[in-house]
């Protein structure tokens, strides 16, 4: 479904519908940017490539021709573009090589890239946390602060952190289950009956 | 139950500090126990790694502030069209008169005079731009002043701003962000008004058939001066940030008052705030902002307040806001809605 979504915005793209182009790059932007900023460790710079990337896309919109998966064309057009830069500012040689070797690897986009369902459940999710235990949990993932940091900015202790971040945990894979599950599918394709299963044990501990 | 609750608990929580809190010293079997107890199998696990994975991703993602981004990226695509898209029209020689006069006559024609100034040469050395049903933002001016216009909106400038001014002419509504000169005041002609400014930030209305002008200042001071004042009327306003300018033609006269109106420049922007607007008022502004047309089925639906801030969002959006706010039912569709009580 996303693939025809996509392959749809790129062939009104190229019929010069500005909306279209929009679209893909509100779905895309922030993801290509942390990806670029994989290779640059330079959010500023990632996102100047990626914007300056966007605008050649649309200006040579006419003569785009993609024959494989919209997200890969874009994703590999970002590496290519990082890897000019750093060429072109001739990045301590060490430096540079370690990343041109990073960069040859296989990438898979959706290790940077969230579907838009996917983003509302776990806004909705963090949103549906108590405050205090939301809170807790923002520090950590957002502000990627330690426990016992935590602990100190908001004068509580460490055990409260702990307890809080466990229950924030598991809160979001109650809530987030069923995605996870869809998740996985892709990866161990044997795995379907994980409800069924965590009922069972459910029921002989009780 | 109580207690498998509390031991589930304790479980979740090393499992959280393992994920969250690296160097929090769990042993391997402690956590092996606390993942027997909590998943039936390895996948369930993996599935929990997946899940911490996207969340973390997700604050990651955060970080990039995309409509900020897209304006960016959509000023520079407007500026830089060298073809014909939506939007913005050009001309080029040969069919230059034909479609500038097309446009003195009113037709819909979208015209980027920016461009034809360089590309053809249209009368002497004036340059005009046009916005028709979309707002055009960021237009540059010879001396580095930009300039947005409102839909349906006019200016003429020199190609090369000669002498000891800077100056121009509009039709309609735009923004101005003028570039400082000491020793060229930049002057707009806006109907009867005549405003001087140098070096500041701020909007000038003056639609024809508003029968006024309005300036309204973001930054910087401002002067106004009515053109068609009589020897004993107050014939020029100084304004500062904050301050809105109104000439009105049919009293003729200058007024200053305070500017109440914190979308002003929302038409630009697209960044609206309403703190307990009525809905009558919210209306107005998306018109002007989205160039819709709304109305509501039923008079007692005006004074609904809302309270709300919208950041460059697309219409539907807005309206699907209000529509659940107030348990209202949009209709319509291309630019025409109307606004019921849902039955």
């Amino acid at each position: 479904m996303d693939l025809t979504e996509d392959r749809e915005l790129y062939l009104k793209l190229r019929d010069g519908d500005e909306r279209a182009f929009q679209s893909l790059f509100r779905k895309y932007y922030s993801a290509m940017c942390h990806f670029a900023n994989q290779f640059l460790s330079d959010s500023e710079v990632a996102e100047e490539i990626v914007q300056e990337m966007f605008v050649k896309i649309w200006e040579k919109r006419t003569a785009l021709n993609i024959e494989t998966s919209v997200k890969h064309y874009l994703f590999r057009s970002v590496r290519n573009h990082c890897l000019n830069q750093i060429q072109h500012e001739k990045i301590k040689k060490q430096y540079a090589n370690k990343v041109m070797k990073t960069a040859s690897q296989e990438f898979n986009p959706d290790d940077y890239f969230l579907e838009v369902d996917l983003i509302k459940r776990i806004e909705k999710s963090i949103e549906s946390l108590p405050p205090k235990r939301r809170e807790i949990f923002r520090l950590s993932r957002e502000q990627g602060m330690k426990y016992k940091e935590i602990a100190d900015a908001l004068d509580i202790s460490v055990k409260t952190v702990e307890a809080q971040m466990g229950l924030a945990l598991k809160h979001l894979r109650e809530d987030l289950k069923d995605f996870a599950n869809h998740l996985v599918t892709l990866f161990c394709f044997f795995k379907k009956s994980g409800k069924s299963i965590k009922g069972e044990r459910g029921t002989s501990m009780s | 139950m109580k207690t498998n609750q509390h031991i589930e608990d304790k479980d979740w929580e090393l499992l959280a500090r393992s994920v969250y809190d690296k160097d929090s010293g769990i042993s391997a079997n402690e956590l092996k126990d606390a993942k027997n107890a909590v998943f039936s199998s390895e996948s369930e696990s993996e599935q929990l790694h997946q899940l911490v994975q996207k969340v973390d991703l997700y604050f990651e993602l955060n970080n990039y502030q995309v409509n900020e981004a897209w304006a960016k990226v959509e000023n520079q695509i407007h500026s830089q069209s060298k073809q014909n898209d939506r939007g913005i029209r050009k001309l080029f020689e040969g069919s230059a008169f034909r479609a500038i006069a097309a446009v003195f006559v009113g037709l819909m024609l979208v015209v980027s005079g920016y461009f034809v100034a360089h590309k053809s040469n249209i009368g002497d050395s004036f340059v005009e731009v046009k916005s028709t049903d979309k707002v055009v933002n960021m237009i540059s001016l010879p001396d580095g002043t930009f300039v947005s216009l409102n839909t349906n909106t006019r200016i003429t400038y020199p190609k090369k701003f000669v002498g000891n001014l800077r100056e121009v002419s509009i039709e309609g509504e735009a923004f101005f962000e003028v570039k400082p000169d000491k020793n060229k005041p930049f002057v707009i002609h806006a109907g009867k008004a005549q405003i001087k400014v140098l070096g500041t930030s701020f909007c000038v209305n003056a639609y024809p058939e508003a029968k006024q002008v309005e300036v309204i200042v973001q930054t910087g001071k401002v002067q106004v001066l009515n053109k068609a004042a009589e020897p004993a009327q107050t014939n020029e306003l100084i304004l500062v940030p904050g301050d809105k300018g109104t000439l009105v033609y049919a009293s003729n006269s200058l007024q200053k008052t305070s500017n109440q109106d914190v979308n002003f420049i929302a038409w630009k922007t697209r960044n609206l705030i309403f703190k307990a607007t009525s809905l009558n008022e919210v209306i107005r502004n998306l018109e002007k902002v989205y160039n819709v047309k709304i109305s509501l089925a039923d008079p007692r639906l005006n004074d609904l307040l809302l309270t709300a801030q919208f950041n460059d969002y697309p219409l539907d959006f807005i309206l699907k806001v209000i529509e659940n706010t107030f348990q209202l039912e949009v209709q319509g569709s291309n630019g025409q809605y109307v606004l019921k009580i849902r039955s």
